[in-house]
């Protein structure tokens, strides 16, 4: 099954929102059978488990939603060049954290977080933020608080640093600096976390108000084996799922101080030789911009895998890998007829697989067989998110 | 190695640099080359940013050399004392290639270059849970008051407030 997206069609304007109504004259029925269509304002359903959020990718503006069920699309979130999208869990708003200029590409600098209902799409309003240096495209640079009343957004301005934004009140809070720390986790109960270059994970807790910032121990070598920034959070566990360029698996129970497991190796779980940081030794390594997804309920992390060697991480998937975090193994793999760059899995019971490339070709897997769904071009070529598990 | 350290000071400040000893660098080519692989891709290949809302480093980091305190500041920038230059001599030398090379002509009189053993003692203490905007606002007002730092060392470069 074929589908097209709104892109291929020419069409920029987010489907919710039709053109007002043009009057047509009263006519006899046309000869040939056509009917004048009346344009009309449609709203759409909130998030729903089997939807997708499809950037359209580098220099494009808009995050298109997938019903990964039917392959059709069903509407675009305006996010700009630069921006971050987060849903809020209760399924009422998306947010996109964004640097724009009132002229295209010069005048004013203006940086916000700009609510949308979910069901229109249309502008709510914006929480101006202060000017950072610009971050992009990564999921880990805008989280929500569980309960959808805080945003936290990554600033690099140019100390590492979070903007605090309150979600009801729509206000900026505070900025809270966390030099040398990057890659936000959500820490419900305490506030959030983040992965730091001295191979702690940074605790901010009470970042609404006096933000005390607490590391942990070192537990992994940011410059030797670093973790990928696209890591997973089961919200039931508390519990962040950390990968390494070589394949180790860590996982940390988040709170107060959190508790970081000893790693252990995602190829050794598969039957093969742990993968090392040593030049020429080849083997699969997880690679891709996006390349871990993680199913919640199943307790399933879905991986881009390539035959490589260390330092390869940048290439796109040849496989996936499906691992048990839990029980330590690799249960199933699930061979790409093309390369993929990102990787995303719905949350519902039926799980679904979101792929696309560089090219912006997007496919749709069963999670569970691999069975190809459905092919979309033009699907959009960027970060993908799935609706949370609602 | 001569060569380099001439061309790397003459994107600096066009003046003649000491011979290299004095700078603390027995490997001149080697800092250079570390400072553009591992700090020049944001603060600049010369060290020259403005008007990117980073710190300018030509002719303005040396300043940093003031006292204890300020020096220090640099070395425990996370960036600088997680560096993935993991030798303490060879980090050691790619500040002093920062702060001599880079820095020219604006250094403090009686600066002395860092050593493995300043690096050492930095790496441990990284600044990496406070608000580094003060804490290089703090260091400032050192640099200007017991060295003479002009007040413009507060911006990130020359001209951003009147921007």
């Amino acid at each position: 099954m074929k589908s097209f997206s709104i892109w291929q069609r020419g069409m920029v304007a987010a489907l919710a929102v039709g053109v007002a109504a043009i009057g047509f004259p009263a006519q006899a029925t046309d000869p040939h059978g056509l009917e004048p269509e009346e344009s009309d304002i449609v709203t759409i359903e909130t998030p729903k488990p089997d939807w997708f959020y499809v950037r359209a990718g580098w220099g494009i503006d808009g995050t298109a939603i997938y019903d990964g069920r039917s392959g059709k699309m069903i509407g675009i979130v305006n996010s700009s060049q630069l921006s971050d999208m987060a849903i809020d869990p209760a399924g009422r708003f998306y947010y996109v954290s964004e640097s724009i200029w009132s002229k295209g590409n010069r005048g004013a600098r203006q940086d916000m977080v700009t609510v949308y209902d979910s069901k229109t799409l249309k502008l709510l309003t914006e929480i101006t933020i202060p000017d950072r240096i610009l971050v992009d495209e990564r999921k880990q640079n805008f989280i929500l608080s569980d309960d959808g009343k805080w945003g936290y957004v990554y600033s690099f301005s140019p100390a590492s640093a979070v903007n605090v934004v309150d979600l009801t009140k729509r206000k900026f809070v505070q900025a809270i600096e966390l030099p040398g720390c990057a890659a936000l986790i959500p820490n419900p109960g305490v506030g959030f976390s983040a992965l730091c270059s001295d191979g702690t994970m940074a605790t901010v807790a009470a970042p609404t108000g006096k933000a005390e910032i607490t590391h942990s121990a070192p537990f992994f070598a940011a410059s030797d084996d670093p973790i990928f920034e696209n890591f997973a959070y089961d919200p039931a566990k508390n519990m962040a799922v950390f990968l390494t360029y070589t394949g180790l698996v860590y996982t940390a129970k988040m709170g107060a101080a959190p508790t970081i497991s000893q790693p252990y190796s995602l190829q050794e779980a598969a039957g093969y030789a742990p993968a090392t940081t040593k030049p020429l030794s080849v083997g699969w390594y997880p690679g891709s911009r996006q390349p871990t997804a993680y199913h919640a309920a199943s307790g399933e992390l879905f991986i881009l895998m390539h035959m490589g060697e260390y330092w390869s991480h940048k290439a796109f998937g040849d496989e996936i890998w499906v691992l048990d975090v839990a029980s330590r193994k690799v249960v199933r793999r699930i061979a790409l007829k093309e390369p993929a760059a990102h990787i995303e899995v719905s949350q519902g019971a039926d799980p679904l697989i979101f792929l696309n490339d560089e090219k912006s070709a997007g496919l749709i897997l069963d999670a569970k067989t691999g069975e190809e769904k459905h092919r979309i071009e033009m699907a959009g070529a960027g970060v993908i998110s799935a609706a949370p598990g609602l | 190695m001569a060569t380099a350290l001439l061309t790397a000071a003459g994107y600096a400040g066009g003046t003649t640099p000491l011979a290299h000893p004095a700078f603390g660098m027995r490997d001149p080519a080697l800092a250079r080359s570390d400072y553009i692989e591992n700090c020049g891709g944001c603060h600049g290949v010369t060290g020259s940013t403005a008007p990117a809302l980073v710190p300018e480093l030509r002719g303005r980091v040396g300043w940093f050399l003031c006292t204890p305190e300020t020096r220090d500041y640099l070395l425990r920038l996370p960036n600088v004392a997680h560096s993935r230059v993991r030798d303490d001599a060879q980090l050691a030398e790619l500040m002093n290639y920062v702060v001599y090379v880079i820095g020219q002509p604006n250094i403090p009189v009686k600066a002395q270059p860092f050593t493995a053993e300043d690096v050492a003692r930095a790496r441990p203490r990284a600044l990496s849970s406070v608000n580094l905007t003060r804490e290089r606002a703090r260091n400032v007002a050192i640099a200007m008051k017991r060295c003479g730092a002009p007040a413009s060392l507060r911006d990130f470069y020359d001209g951003q407030t009147a921007r």
